[in-house]
């Protein structure tokens, strides 16, 4: 028996709406597609570029997020109490930020007049800026979603390992992660989307030069502000980062089900 | 393989609770611990293994100090003291033989020896063929019976056992005990089995130590101890070891009422005579059970 509840009926109309509101610009997108030049939009040097730049990027600064986020969601999941909750509100500042003001700020520490300006470094406008707006943006994904799991999954099982004999890094490895593994493996996914889809915190750290900076988002909206790439491999590429966020989303859901109940309860003592 | 004498006085002060316990088990010798719930054996576990720090007191193995008050404090993992609690608590992600296999590897076995002695134990706690099988594809009696391989595969020192037995149904936790006395013996283990149960204690055990409000009431040989209670609970549990002489009555449990902080119950002999027992709270008995008051 399905459970339909007392919802008013008439509901139905505006949540219909919203759904058509979702979807119906996605449909006129997909409908925008030449598939017959499809191929050859995608493979043209600008979104070749784009796509080269995007995906190197994107996974360098998935693997950045990786080494900093996952001591980082340890430190947070162990820390326990305020300072715990502190450190989690610290976290989901940049994931509620609008990115272009994380930009800018990147550019107030890290360009020539800001704080780390005397370093000398030339970050901003480079390809390394690329990497770390969109490491700033993607990496409380992973952090959150890391550090959810890893205090689900509470220190008993640690404690076992450490009366067996294990290190602290043979606990790490076979035991800490593995039992965070489903959570780890959806932040980095979530992670990876995020850096991929990032726009306004590079624009403003990274600027917009082909080949260096033009990551996708900027080479779509380039397209529809001027010169540079052609409004068809515009379309092409905005198919190309629909298609990666269903992937995204597939590939999140498909592991979740499958996801070892986590044990939560730590052995009281006493 | 051989387990090492065990040594300590663990004092532990959490403000409204303290504990102030002696222990002593010779090398090879299964001690049992027990006492009401809440008095502190699963602290006393802790300290041992090394998880809770010691406020006072030392613990020493063969006459090494592995933990004291004013240190040093040597590490769980290399202590040798291994502990095994209620809950299995096998890793979820790993296969029974590599559960069993953890211990030695993370020790620098070699793989393939620890995976081949982890088929041995697998052999010795009647679970052949099982090695493939994931924790949750194992019911609760053959997890405790992992956890038990895998905890000896490491050849433990010291091996504590808190209330593995409570969590399984009757039945298992005959089999289950009948392996531990086997395994134990057969291993020459040191071990401390915290139970509820004075016939655990009993099969298990040679030696009884008896734990109240934080402080060792009791100790002895089980006879020693259950033959000349010094306190009413050990008068209690006492009473539910089956005796075999005859100045003992026997009495049916009537009624049971759950109480602040004790359980009474009432129970009638044969010839009518009616008599109330307090126990602790967390007694498992119900009305006909048949009790023996000696």
């Amino acid at each position: 028996m399905r459970q339909r509840g007392y919802a008013p009926p008439i509901l139905v109309v505006p949540a219909l709406i919203g759904l058509a509101f979702l979807v119906l610009p996605l449909a006129a997108l997909v409908g925008k597609v030449e598939w017959s030049t499809l191929w050859a939009d995608i493979t043209s040097a600008e979104a070749l570029d784009a796509l080269r730049l995007s995906f190197t990027t994107g996974l360098v600064a998935t693997a950045a997020c990786l080494i900093l986020g996952v001591p980082l969601a340890l430190l947070i999941a162990r820390a326990g109490g305020r300072l715990a909750s502190v450190l989690r509100a610290i976290i989901t500042v940049p994931l509620v930020l609008p990115p272009m003001v994380g930009g800018l700020s990147l550019l107030f520490l890290f360009g020539r007049a800001g704080w780390l300006g005397w370093t000398g470094w030339q970050i901003p406008f480079s390809t390394v800026a690329v990497i770390m707006a969109q490491a700033f943006v993607a990496l409380p994904f992973l952090v959150l979603a890391l550090e959810g799991a890893l205090r689900t999954s509470g220190v008993a099982y640690e404690q076992t390992a450490a009366a067996l004999g294990a290190g602290r890094w043979t606990i790490f490895w076979r035991v800490t992660l593995p039992l965070a593994g489903p959570g780890l493996l959806s932040g980095v996914i979530l992670c990876f989307a995020r850096a991929i889809g990032e726009f306004g915190a590079t624009a403003l750290f990274a600027g917009n030069a082909p080949g260096v900076t033009r990551t996708m988002p900027l080479a779509i909206y380039t397209a529809f502000n001027g010169a540079g790439v052609t409004q068809a491999s515009a379309v092409a590429l905005s198919l190309l980062l629909l298609v990666t966020a269903i992937a995204v989303l597939l590939l999140v859901r498909a592991w979740r089900p499958n996801a070892p109940s986590a044990q939560t309860s730590v052995e009281g003592v006493g | 393989m051989s387990g090492a004498t065990l040594d300590a006085r663990v004092g532990v002060d959490r403000g409204r609770y303290t504990l102030e316990a002696e222990v002593h088990a010779d090398a090879g010798e299964i001690v049992a611990v027990m006492g009401p719930s809440g008095t502190g054996k699963s602290t006393l576990f802790g300290a041992l293994a090394g998880f809770i720090p010691l406020d006072d007191g030392f613990v020493h193995l063969d006459g090494v100090t592995m933990d004291a008050a004013s240190g040093p404090h040597v590490a769980p993992r290399d202590r040798g003291i291994v502990l095994l609690g209620q809950e299995p608590r096998l890793f979820p992600h790993l296969t029974a033989r590599e559960n069993i296999a953890f211990g030695p590897r993370s020790r620098g076995t070699a793989r393939a020896t620890a995976r081949a002695d982890a088929e041995v134990w697998l052999e010795r706690v009647g679970l052949g063929g099982l090695g493939g099988r994931r924790p949750s594809e194992l019911s609760g009696g053959q997890q405790q019976r992992v956890a038990l391989a895998r905890a000896l595969a490491t050849s433990p020192r010291v091996l504590l056992l808190d209330e593995p037995l409570t969590s399984l149904d009757p039945e298992t936790a005959g089999g289950i005990r009948a392996l531990l006395t086997e395994q134990l013996n057969e291993t020459e283990t040191t071990a401390l089995v915290a139970t509820h149960d004075a016939a655990d204690a009993a099969s298990l055990a040679s030696r009884l130590v008896i734990l109240e409000d934080g402080r060792v009431t009791q100790t002895g040989t089980v006879r020693e101890v259950l033959d000349a209670p010094a306190t009413p609970f050990i008068t209690i549990i006492a009473g539910t070891l089956p005796k075999d002489d005859r100045s003992s009555l026997l009495a049916r449990v009537v009624q049971v009422d759950e109480g602040e902080g004790s359980v009474a119950a009432l129970a009638r002999t044969a010839d009518g005579a009616e008599v109330v027992l307090q126990l602790p709270i967390g007694t498992a008995i119900a009305p006909g059970a048949t009790i023996t008051i000696r």
